[in-house]
């Protein structure tokens, strides 16, 4: 079986095109990256990168009062003085860092002061949603509503003891969470690659030769199903690798890997208790999960047919549906239809950002759980479908 | 001539082009009837007071139109001082109604137009920074047909299906090498299979546009075609002088010649690696990851190739900046592409589709190479995924119920009783002010909303309730960037008795969150009406919102929004579940229909102010000294209940609470109007 998926990979995926579109997306990739950065990053101008580089050092690690007191000392002075826009405008003024009070002002309000207050004041919101959730579980059980007892009761556990006690450079992951284009280069990558999987011995008309031999049949199809599992796999895992070692490049930072998720505004509500370098790990598997769904349905589509023309325009059209349907649900308050749709877990963050839950037999379950649960549900579809299809020609074309 | 006929055949019937073209143009027409909604939405909502203006001021800005606007202005606002103390003298007495008729006329003809004042007005300030190339007029029809700058995905999966196996067909069959060694099979034969793609491009290209000025033309009026470019604010800042006419020509020619290429470089691509999975990957890619992947829009419209013609729209658009709120800087969007860079690019573009003719042609008189055979395609399997696609994209539906609903009163919107609750807006804390509700029985004060995690989420103060069902809207914030940024808007109903919340009504608001490719936009104009939404009430199949003077119904299965009432700013607006009850600008008394869409002014009531209750009207009598008066809503028989006028009121189910306008003392008395009491 080895040996057969072996040869079914290097039949299917060695061939210098797929080499060169990966050498080639690749490097859209990083250059996309780059371009993200310049365009949204608040330390993409050189002299707030210097300015946030002199200070990072006095502000990293652990948050204390004496931090927060140096900060507020050269915050609050620019807060006032900017505060009834009088203050001059001249470039370059003695007492300034930047190029006018202006700047010194917006540098440190969105650079040091929001971010470090968010951090400060997220236990005490942590707490608060706890004693909400609390409360909730007392308030439904004396209506007997059951089920909105127990999703409190599930808040209450994920947010009991949440805190944020250091301060760390996070720009660099809150643009990573939030990036896509990766995963449309490889959908592209394996809408193709997958193709001549089935449809390379159909147009030989080998199919029919395969189904006289011992490993023909069944047993060709898994080889097939697991090298491009594997194929599917190894281009993820590599898009995924490209992925966080740019943003980690050109962003120049690594050590807020092992802050808290809801350091990041964004996923205040996170549905799990993980740090940004394990979510990064998670947010990976989960989107080549998703892709392996995506995989299967490419390699199903090919099979109903002879040559790669209509499966590729049907599988193209099948993937702007499910993005359509993704970003018109982005943020939506109906999780069910959210996560029946399998492109969601390549947009994952749809998932995790927020604790949402859907109930099922009346226990409340992790929008996360339910997601995973409809990918293996179609993706069984899927691949049942293949080989109900796959046995009765088969049987048929072997009689004949 | 048979060669000619040969490929026509085997292009369309053969290989289901015929069948392909008929689905894109029922796909694309479908798309269009079902999809389109109107750059201003508030234009069609109020189309006979804005054209009313419209027709005074069309064309170009003259020196009169700055006081044109002036004496307009002016005009609205003293109509609604005289109206008010016209209505005033007839209700004291002293006006007949014969005059007062004949004075309140032409008053409510200008305010019959004064939304229509207000669009014209925005469009006013637009055309007034720019005189000299912004003219007055109708822009919806043309804001549809050109100011988007969407790539037509369908309409490149329909090149792709067809063109594709042009040159791929004879290479999968083996035909190739056949084909080579006889007389007309090499260059002629290469020829003859680019001229009828060209050509087949070319009269779909024309047909399309054809149909899509048709479609603009027939919903919404392209007038004014020889009125400059720069009269659509999409265009304003464009130096390119133009009008919208010529504008239209150039887009096609560009949508048509960029087609043109694109058809080029699948043939080349086709001809080149001849594997039809390659082939679509290849002009997949280059057609849409330059169009997803590039940062800034404009820069699209430098790369030589078929994209940046089949979005031509691009090349006519001019700078465009937005404020970065972290440097208090305008940072640029788009960079208008200049005259050179366009014909550098032209040139570029021309130049590699010749190169790609010629070496299709040099490849098709040397090429010798090994195909595949091709037994067709499952025409029915097709048409099975693409019903399911359909249906997968057909979205979801609220559902239904039918009940008996109790009253709304604008003027209670912060409060709603039911038999076991009383549900109010709580403003002891004004730094937390909240939705609560006390238990009838023990007096307890608990939070109506029960989300414990209220971070990035407003919840509006006011509520709509009938029965057991009591609903609150929210809007609901994103922060995946610095800013925080609404994205959307709900209605959410809570059962009562359980506190179960359901959304029964969304929609989405932000238009620039980090999408994956952008597909699904939402309106601005809408978004902005959404985000100004004072109260609601709704029914079983609409929800009804209250905005800025008006009264929008939606529908709750297609979400179809309609401006159905134009209410004074300070009435209030009753709801019994299908009748709506309003105070005009006469203070008459205005019933509306919402079934039959009618409306109806309820004889002899005048009146500045009034309640709903479940059976009667309660109101106070302008023509009997402000005395409060209730109305039987089965017989419409008037019944006194003060006998001293009255400063204000409000009720609840039992009781009537009225402040007394001699003396401002406080009183209550049942509803029914007996045991009045001094409070």
């Amino acid at each position: 079986m080895v040996t057969l998926i072996g040869y079914e990979w290097r039949k299917h995926f060695l061939k210098w095109t797929i080499v060169f579109a990966v050498a080639v997306f690749s490097i859209l990739n990083v250059l996309k990256i780059y371009s993200i950065h310049g365009g949204n990053s608040l330390l993409a101008d050189s002299s707030w990168k210097e300015l946030y580089s002199q200070m990072y050092g006095q502000f990293e690690g652990k948050i204390t009062d004496e931090k927060i007191g140096k900060l507020m000392k050269i915050y609050r002075p620019l807060e006032q003085q900017t505060a009834d826009h009088t203050a001059s405008t001249t470039y370059r003024n003695s007492n300034t860092q930047l190029s006018n009070v202006y700047e010194d002002f917006n540098f440190y309000r969105w650079s040091y002061v929001n971010p470090m207050k968010y951090a400060y004041d997220y236990k005490a919101y942590a707490h608060a949603v706890v004693t909400t959730a609390n409360e909730n579980i007392i308030f439904f059980k004396s209506l007997n509503n059951g089920y909105e007892a127990r999703k409190n009761a599930a808040v209450a556990e994920l947010f009991q003891g949440r805190t944020i006690t250091n301060f760390s450079y996070t720009e660099m992951y809150q643009y990573y969470v939030q990036y896509d284009f990766s995963s449309f280069l490889v959908l592209l990558i394996c809408l193709y690659g997958l193709m001549s999987v089935f449809l390379s011995e159909k147009e030989t008309e080998m199919d029919t030769l395969l189904l006289t031999t011992k490993a023909g049949g069944a047993k060709t199809v898994w080889a097939k199903l697991l090298a491009s599992s594997l194929f599917i796999c190894s281009i993820c895992l590599w898009f995924w690798l490209i992925d966080f070692v740019a943003y980690s490049w050109i962003y120049a930072s690594w050590d807020a890997a092992s802050s808290p998720i809801y350091v990041l505004e964004e996923y205040i509500h996170s549905a799990l208790n993980v740090s940004l370098g394990q979510y990064a790990a998670l947010s990976a598997v989960l989107k080549t999960f998703g892709m392996l769904f995506f995989g299967l349905a490419f390699l199903a589509l090919s099979y109903l047919f002879r040559n790669a023309l209509v499966p590729f325009i049907i599988g193209l059209l099948a993937l702007f549906g499910c993005i359509s349907l993704q970003e018109a649900y982005m943020d939506s308050g109906h999780i069910l239809v959210k996560t029946m749709n399998p492109f969601v877990l390549v947009v994952n963050r749809e998932l995790f950002h927020k604790a949402e839950y859907i109930p099922l037999w009346g226990y409340p379950f992790p929008s996360y759980i339910v997601a995973l649960l409809f990918s293996i549900l179609w993706g069984t579809i899927f691949l049942s479908g293949l080989m109900i299809s796959v046995r009765k020609n088969a049987l048929r074309k072997g009689g004949g | 001539m048979s060669v000619w006929k040969y490929e026509m055949k085997k292009m369309f019937i053969f290989q289901k082009g015929l069948l392909f073209i008929i689905l894109f143009i029922i796909l694309t027409m479908a798309s269009m009837i079902s999809l389109d909604r109107s750059k201003n939405p508030d234009i069609e909502m109020n189309a006979s007071s804005y054209s009313f203006y419209l027709k005074q001021v069309q064309g170009s800005y003259h020196k009169n139109t700055e006081q044109f606007f002036a004496s307009e202005a002016d005009k609205i606002s003293n109509a609604k001082v005289a109206l008010q103390e016209a209505s005033d003298r007839y209700y004291d007495g002293k006006m007949g109604k014969d005059e007062f008729l004949a004075v309140t006329g032409p008053m409510e003809n200008v305010l019959e137009h004064e939304k229509g004042f207000k669009l014209i007005y925005d469009q006013y300030t637009y055309i007034r920074e720019h005189p000299a190339n912004r003219y007055f007029m109708y822009t919806n029809g043309w804001d549809g047909l050109l100011a988007n700058e969407n790539l037509d995905l369908l309409w490149v999966v329909l090149l792709l299906l067809l063109i594709t196996p042009v040159f791929c067909f004879e290479y999968e069959s083996k035909m190739d090498t056949l084909l080579l060694t006889v007389q007309k099979g090499t260059r002629y034969h290469a020829i003859c299979k680019i001229s009828l793609v060209f050509l087949t491009v070319l009269i779909l290209s024309l047909a399309i546009a054809g149909i899509k000025y048709g479609f603009y033309q027939y919903k919404y009026g392209l007038f004014n075609g020889n009125y400059p470019l720069q009269s659509l604010p999409y265009f304003g800042t464009s130096t390119k002088e133009s009008s919208l006419n010529e504008a239209f020509m150039w887009i096609m020619a560009g949508k048509l010649f960029g087609s043109l290429c694109f058809a080029m470089l699948i043939l080349f691509v086709s001809v080149c690696l001849r594997k039809y999975a390659i082939t679509l990957f290849v002009c997949t890619a280059l057609i849409l990851i330059p169009y997803y992947g590039l940062r800034l829009e404009s820069t699209k419209y430098l790369l030589p190739g078929p994209l940046a013609f089949m979005v031509s729209t691009g090349f006519l658009r001019g700078n465009e900046y937005k404020n970065n709120p972290f440097k208090d800087q305008m940072e640029l969007i788009f960079r208008e592409v200049s005259l050179m860079s366009w014909s550098i690019v032209f040139v570029v573009t021309v130049c590699l589709s010749i190169g790609m003719f010629v070496v299709i042609l040099i490849r098709r008189t040397n090429v010798w190479n090994s195909g595949l055979r091709n037994h067709g395609r499952k025409v029915s399997t097709l048409t099975l995924i693409l019903c399911m696609m359909v249906t997968l994209l057909s979205g979801c539906n609220s559902a239904e119920r039918s009940q008996t609903s109790d009253s709304y009163n604008y003027s209670s919107k912060q409060s709603f009783e039911n038999s076991r609750y009383l549900f109010k807006v709580d403003e002891t804390d004004l730094k937390a002010i909240r939705l609560v509700f006390i238990d009838k029985q023990t007096g307890e004060k608990r939070n109506f909303v029960r989300n414990p995690m209220p971070s990035l989420t407003r919840v509006e103060n006011t509520i709509f309730g009938n029965g057991n069902d009591v609903y609150y809207m929210k809007y609901d914030s994103d922060k995946s960037g610095v800013i925080e940024d609404v994205t959307r808007f709900s209605i959410i109903e809570v059962d009562t008795t359980s506190f179960k919340e359901r959304i029964i009504f969304e929609k989405k608001l932000s238009t620039d969150k980090s999408m994956i490719l952008g597909l699904s936009k939402s309106n601005n104009q809408d978004a902005n009406f959404y985000l100004t939404i004072s109260s609601f009430f709704l029914d079983e199949h609409s929800l009804y919102f209250i905005g800025q003077n008006e009264i929008h119904r939606v529908d709750r299965l297609t979400g179809k929004m309609t401006v159905i009432l134009k209410i004074p700013a300070s009435t209030n607006v009753a709801f019994d579940g299908r009748m709506i009850y309003y105070v005009n600008d006469k203070s008459q008394m205005v019933k509306y229909d919402t079934n039959t869409d009618s409306e109806m002014i309820i004889p002899d009531l005048i009146t500045r102010f009034f309640i709903l209750t479940d059976t009667e009207l309660l109101f106070l009598n302008r023509k009997d000294q402000q005395k409060m008066y209730s109305m039987s809503l089965h017989d419409l028989t008037l019944r006194k209940i003060t006998g001293s006028s009255v400063q204000e009121f409000h009720c609840d189910k039992q009781y009537i609470y009225y402040v007394n306008k001699s003396d401002l003392q406080k009183h209550r008395m049942d509803i029914n109007g007996e045991n009045n009491i001094l409070q």
